[in-house]
């Protein structure tokens, strides 16, 4: 029996907090901020059109090109048509696809549905098929997961926090500085509106200003994409910070990263790398990257270096090149993949010649948890240690 | 508190954008409806050059509201876009009052509305003219990240908190728009707030149905070659910034200028400029791709 586009309304929207679970279950996050706002959205938009529902969630859900894309493909998993045709898709709803996923149990009701029942529902579907880790192209770079790219992001904002060099926004009193009209003339009232002094305030430092060389050499390949999500994540919570890539040359990759989107920064970046093969030679690409560019580094800067230490090259170079930027910059963090495991010691060739000149060394599990950042412990002699 | 809408459908949103010479996608106009509808700003992000700012434009053209601009940028403040006090009238008032009356009257006095310096995000929650204000936070990713924490009272609530005063409460909602080039990532409370919609490159056809409105004088076949020419360009992976729509409208109106009406290697090498805005992308064009990209 056919429905009413009333009728058809009332239960798509009875399904929409299932469409919302079927996210969250996907490791998508829908807070119930969110879902209210698909249920108002459903109050105004003619919730049977498929189209318009599909617009809407996208929408309402998701914040940024990436999510749209999820939100999009769970669209089409949960409210999928039973018998899609080889045409266009219809634009309105097929009834018999509302059920939500099946969860299992033997005690589900829909377990006792009957066969063709079942192979209409989306149960029939391989609901995992969509994998935001799926390959984008033949390069090695891989997009990591939402959910990882996210825990990333929040390290990446701990990590700026810590290393804060630059003034924010955020004003504080002080001896020096620029006048503070608004203080003084409180102060002035306090007084009768006699002027007493003039009061002053400096900016807090909350920004950082971040140089990443990023090494993209062969003994780095299995942890390009967990250290490109990170070095995606520290540009985009640090906009003055600049990213150069290595291996036996060296490349400034910003332009390239910035563009719009991880994942299509990831690709853009992974067809670029992907000539980048063989071994590196550190020392030789510092001391490119201090000739080139050595002018944009000043005490404010941080110098990260994300790097296994496999090194090709001469590690006195490394040492003299490191202790040349070490002058020049505020801080020097290397990042390696390898401080969690068992036993490690930064005695690697190039990372054992750069010890003394490191103030941080650190793991990309330090920016993967939510725990504060861990530094590898160095010794008193170091730098950082 | 939900403003009066202008629209009352997502058709009525297309047929306004429309006639302000603005063709959006189906996505984008559901966006903006249901910013409408529900009293919630919108986030707009995408490639520079793809047309968020001008949506703001085309919105307040054609529903005839304000269209108040924050330009966001490094070191914006409280004081740059919600309100500041006039110090120095504060101060003259101060002076010229002292010996007549209490501090405490003097306070009151010098701290009411009269001192208040409106800026933008005020400017737009005091508004009572017949039609919704626009209210356009362009480029929010420029400014700090604590900038963000200012606007969160503002859209949330549509109230602004100045200490000495009390709550200011929106007289009525402003449709809000927050663009953001995704040079750096924004915060998820400010996220939150918002809905969400991309704008990204326009494919061919959309590309010349944009030219042919806002440039009908370069005919469609001319147009098509235009929009062929610089689609070919943005999939070039070695380029560091690809053209947006703005770029494309520059160039062809630099073309229609200069009277050509075909895409030869000495024109298109000559007009390169107004396409392609970064060195080491101009020349690696001009000396590698030209051929090829005139070819195809």
């Amino acid at each position: 029996m056919l429905e009413g586009p009333q009728a058809l309304a009332a239960r798509l929207r009875s399904r929409l907090g299932g469409f919302c679970r079927f996210l969250r279950h996907r490791g998508f996050p829908v807070g119930i901020g969110l879902e209210l706002d698909l249920g108002q959205a459903a109050d105004v938009i003619r919730l049977w059109d498929r189209e318009e529902l599909r617009r809407a969630s996208g929408a309402t859900l998701a914040r940024s090109p990436e999510d749209l894309r999820f939100v999009n493909d769970a669209f089409d998993l949960y409210w999928t048509t039973a018998d899609p045709s080889p045409g266009p898709p219809s634009p309105t709803f097929d009834l018999t696809a509302l059920a939500p996923p099946k969860r299992p149990g033997p005690t589900s009701p829909r377990t006792r549905r009957s066969g063709s029942e079942a192979e209409r529902s989306p149960v029939a579907i391989p609901l995992g098929t969509y994998s935001a880790a799926a390959p984008s192209s033949g390069h090695s770079l891989r997009p990591v997961s939402p959910k990882d790219l996210r825990a990333v992001r929040h390290g990446a904002r701990r990590f700026r926090r810590r290393l804060a060099t630059l003034p924010g926004r955020r004003r504080a009193h002080s001896h020096g500085g620029s006048i503070d009209l608004r203080d003084t003339v409180r102060q002035s009232l306090r007084h009768g509106g006699e002027w007493v002094e003039l009061r002053r305030e400096r900016p807090q430092a909350s920004r950082a200003e971040f140089v990443l060389l990023w090494d993209v050499s062969g003994s780095m390949r299995e942890h390009e994409s967990r250290f490109f999500a990170l070095v995606h994540s520290l540009l985009s919570v640090s906009r003055r910070s600049r990213v150069f890539a290595f291996s036996t040359r060296l490349e400034e990759i910003t332009a390239m990263v910035r563009r719009s989107g991880y994942r299509r920064a990831t690709e853009t970046v992974g067809h670029r790398i992907d000539r980048a093969d063989g071994g590196t030679r550190i020392g030789h690409a510092l001391a490119e990257f201090a000739e080139k560019y050595g002018a944009m580094l000043g005490p404010t800067s941080t110098l990260v270096l994300l790097s296994d230490g496999w090194d090709l090259g001469e590690s006195g170079l490394v040492q003299e090149e490191l202790a040349h930027l070490a002058h020049r910059t505020g801080c020097i963090v290397w990042i390696t993949p390898y401080t969690r495991r068992p036993g490690f010691e930064p005695s690697v060739g190039a990372l054992r010649a750069a010890r003394r000149q490191i103030d941080l060394l650190l793991g990309p599990e330090d920016f993967e948890s939510r725990w504060p950042l861990r530094p590898f412990p160095l010794s008193p002699t170091t730098r950082g240690g | 508190m939900i403003g009066t809408e202008p629209w009352s459908s997502t058709e009525d949103v297309e047929r306004l954008l429309a006639g302000q010479q603005y063709i959006a996608d189906p996505s984008l106009v559901m966006a903006i409806y249901l910013s409408g509808r529900l009293g919630k700003p919108l986030l707009v992000e995408g490639e520079p050059g793809c047309g968020k700012t001008e949506i703001a434009k085309a919105l307040a053209a054609g529903t005839g509201g304000e269209l108040i601009r924050l330009q966001c940028f490094e070191g914006l403040d409280a004081r740059s876009a919600l309100y500041e006090w006039d110090y120095a009238r504060q101060l003259l008032t101060i002076r010229l009052h002292e010996t007549r009356e209490t501090p405490e009257a003097l306070e009151r006095e010098v701290f009411s509305e009269r001192f208040l310096l409106k800026r933008p995000l005020l400017r737009a929650l005091s508004d009572d003219s017949p039609h919704r204000p626009i209210l356009l936070i362009d480029e929010v990713d420029r400014a700090d990240e604590e900038f963000e924490g200012l606007l969160l009272e503002v859209l949330s609530d549509y109230q602004v908190t100045v200490p000495e005063l009390g709550t200011i409460r929106a007289k009525q909602v402003p449709f809000v728009l927050i663009t953001s080039n995704r040079t750096r990532d924004l915060s998820d409370a400010l996220k939150r707030r918002c809905l969400y919609a991309y704008v990204d490159y326009p494919d061919l056809e959309k590309e010349v149905a944009i030219l042919d409105k806002r440039l009908p004088e370069l005919g469609d076949p001319f147009a098509r070659k235009i929009a062929s020419f610089v689609q070919r360009v943005r999939q070039d992976p070695e380029l560091s910034k690809r053209p947006g729509v703005a770029e494309t409208l520059d160039w062809a109106a630099a073309l229609l200028d200069l009277d050509r009406t075909e895409l030869s290697a000495e024109t298109v090498a000559t007009t390169l400029g107004f396409l392609v805005k970064d060195a080491q992308d101009l020349r690696y064009l001009r000396e590698q791709r030209l051929e090829a990209l005139l070819e195809k």
